[in-house]
């Protein structure tokens, strides 16, 4: 036994190709193990496969060889076990934000039936102002206990949902879409996180804000976090551990792969502010320049890289580099 | 005018307001001119322009024909006058093609919706999808006869022509719904603790149910059609059973009375619909 959260095993992903029957690998034989409590940030060119990883975790797609553990039970379908904040936040556009954000607690805790039969009666019942009827009905205490919860988490998460809670998602901007995704997946209390790109189409200053957020939600709740990100400022700020993935890639007799390979895979302190020395220091340019030329320059592959950081500043935590 | 073949035109609501009237003002005083020129011709002191006009070739039209709107007012008031049973005919009428064409309708939704919702399930998909792509080629029309054998001379088949007219078509529709709902919104839903079931209500019908409105109200017409034509055939009241039997006398004002009378309720039930589709304000985006 081991206490790995997440273990990815020989995972192997491919797709009928639309040209000529044969198959396209997407993941080649992945390997991946995650501590409980990880932050890890998955970086990648667009199209190498960071959604399909997210997706095998989740148990919405099964690889063609090996096999995905959580809490190693192998992963055969969509459980409560991830929270999930897709690509493309897809907040439930027929509910308001607070609405978006109780789904979960509401879907768990009652029965469709229930919900059917109850949703008419608690909102007549609220129109009319008939307190004493809804403290009989089980579906609106249930309501009820996680409407105040959901303010509260709202809150955390830098919304305010006395303000903003009755608005529908086409009446929200990007960045407080994707807070209400967040918040409504920490409702749930995952034990993993898996966040899809999450600081996409944000200016800067919601982008360090939502680095911060997941930050401070990582430390309260502590959950096992994995975040797909292009930014690879991002990924070094935020991931205690950072993963790269690439298709461009040479095996051991110097030829170019197929599908995508882990190149890179680093530990590091994460928190959303980076120590300056650290900054400064060699091993970060390295670093950072190994990723971009994994992520951005296509015509060089290069082997599997295989360096430790040894900076002492690359494993300060948020907290401790403030404090100085 | 000189400037209407322009993309950037900018319109005050005044002129908007003119251009929409407009069409309705020439099209009603083309009528009027054209019914009066005709009844004027009908009366004897018109005799010479008469013959005149026949020595051009043109005989001069049937007044029947083309009624004045009086006559169709008149026959719009007659028909709505209680006979000495007490029974009023254009009541009458259009009660029972209303009926028929909401229970028709509403058996229909009440049995497209489940079997579209559940084409988001794979094997739900593959069984129904390809014989309902069928039966929504099959004109209900043709099958009127067999309706008859079946159902008898009654109401049951005139509601049946409206389900296996409009069913296949709304269930089909719902399908391609259904088919567009993200599938990301399905498994965050599950991440969330949702059940097949509740996936199906609470993602999927509750996200498409405004265009679910606007898919059956875009079958009105085509169920509508299908009751007026059933009662021209067989029935004993009804809008196309009371146009039917002007035509035999040559009724002409009646005829246009209902025909304006089922325009307007077709018009009725659209801006109902569509307000009642308007009105889920999170879907217009
Ligand atoms: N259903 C599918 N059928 C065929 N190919 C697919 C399918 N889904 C994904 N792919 C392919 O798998 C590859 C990886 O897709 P994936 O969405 O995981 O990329 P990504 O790294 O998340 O990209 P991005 O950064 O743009 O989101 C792509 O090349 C894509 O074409
Ligand atoms: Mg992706």
């Amino acid at each position: 036994m081991n206490n790995h959260i997440i273990k990815i095993q020989n995972c192997t992903v491919s797709y009928p190709s639309a040209k000529n029957g044969q198959r396209v690998t997407v993941l080649n034989d992945i390997n991946l193990q995650l501590q409980k409590g990880e932050l890890l940030a998955l970086v990648g060119t667009s199209g190498c496969g960071k959604s399909t990883i997210l997706s095998a975790i989740l148990g919405s797609q099964f690889p063609t060889k090996g096999a995905v553990f959580i809490d190693n039970k192998e992963v055969t379908r969509v459980t409560r076990d991830c929270g999930l904040v897709p690509q493309n936040y897809s907040l439930f556009t027929n509910n308001t934000m607070l609405e978006n954000a109780i789904a979960g607690p509401i879907l768990e805790g009652t029965s469709l039936q229930e919900r059917i039969l109850f949703t008419p009666i608690v909102f007549l019942a609220d129109l009319f102002k008939a307190q004493k009827i809804l403290k009989l009905i089980r579906y609106s205490r249930i309501r009820d206990e996680a409407l105040a919860n959901a303010k509260e988490i709202l809150r955390r998460c830098g919304l305010d949902p006395e303000k903003d809670g009755g608005k529908y998602p086409y009446e929200l901007s990007g960045g407080m879409r994707q807070r209400t995704a967040i918040a409504q997946s920490l409702m749930m209390r995952p034990k993993i996180l898996l966040l899809d790109e999450p600081f996409s189409g944000l200016d800067e200053k919601t982008r360090q804000e939502m680095l911060d957020l997941i930050y401070e939600q990582w430390k309260r709740y502590n959950i096992t976090v994995v975040f797909v990100t292009h930014h690879v400022h991002d990924a070094v700020a935020l991931g205690t551990r950072i993963v790269c993935l690439s298709q461009h890639w040479l095996d051991e007799s110097g030829n170019p792969g197929q599908g995508a390979k882990i190149v890179i895979d680093k530990k590091l302190s994460g928190g959303a502010i980076l120590p300056s020395e650290f900054v400064k220091s060699e091993e970060f340019t390295l670093l950072t320049e190994s990723i971009r030329s994994r992520t951005i320059d296509k015509d060089n592959p290069l082997p599997i890289a295989s360096f430790e950081l040894t900076h002492p500043d690359a494993f300060k935590t948020k907290e401790q580099n403030n404090a100085q | 005018m000189l400037n209407a073949f322009r993309t950037d035109t900018k319109l005050s609501s005044r002129e908007t307001l003119v251009l929409n009237v407009l069409p309705f003002i020439l099209f009603f005083a083309a009528y009027f001119v054209l019914t009066y020129v005709v009844h004027w011709l009908a009366l004897p002191e018109a005799n010479q322009a008469v013959q005149w006009l026949s020595a051009q070739g043109i005989d001069s039209p049937n007044p029947r024909l083309l009624p004045l709107p009086s006559d169709i007012w008149q026959s719009f008031l007659s028909s709505l006058k209680p006979d000495s049973a007490g029974h009023v005919q254009l009541t009458e009428d259009v009660c029972a093609t209303l009926r028929r064409f909401t229970i028709g309708l509403s058996i229909s939704t009440l049995f497209a919706i489940p079997l579209g919702l559940f084409t988001l399930f794979p094997k739900w998909r593959e069984f129904w999808v390809p014989i309902l792509g069928w039966f929504d080629k099959v004109q209900a029309l043709l099958l009127w006869p067999i309706l008859l054998l079946f159902l008898g001379l009654d109401e049951a088949p005139k509601i049946a022509i409206v389900i296996v007219g409009v069913l296949p078509g709304i269930a089909l529709e719902i399908a391609r719904l259904v088919e567009l709902v993200k599938k990301d919104q399905i498994y965050k839903a599950q991440t969330l603790g949702a059940t097949e079931m509740e996936v199906v209500w609470h993602v999927v019908y509750r996200q498409i149910f405004p265009l679910i409105i606007a898919a059956i109200a875009a079958t009105f017409k085509a169920a509508w059609g299908y009751v007026i034509a059933a009662e021209m055939s067989v029935a004993s009241c009804g809008i196309g059973y009371r146009i039917f039997l002007a035509k035999r006398l040559m009724d002409m004002p009646t005829i246009l009375a209902y025909v304006i009378v089922a325009m307007l309720i077709m018009f009725a039930a659209d801006l109902l619909f569509g307000w009642w589709r308007r009105s889920y304000r999170w879907a217009n985006q």
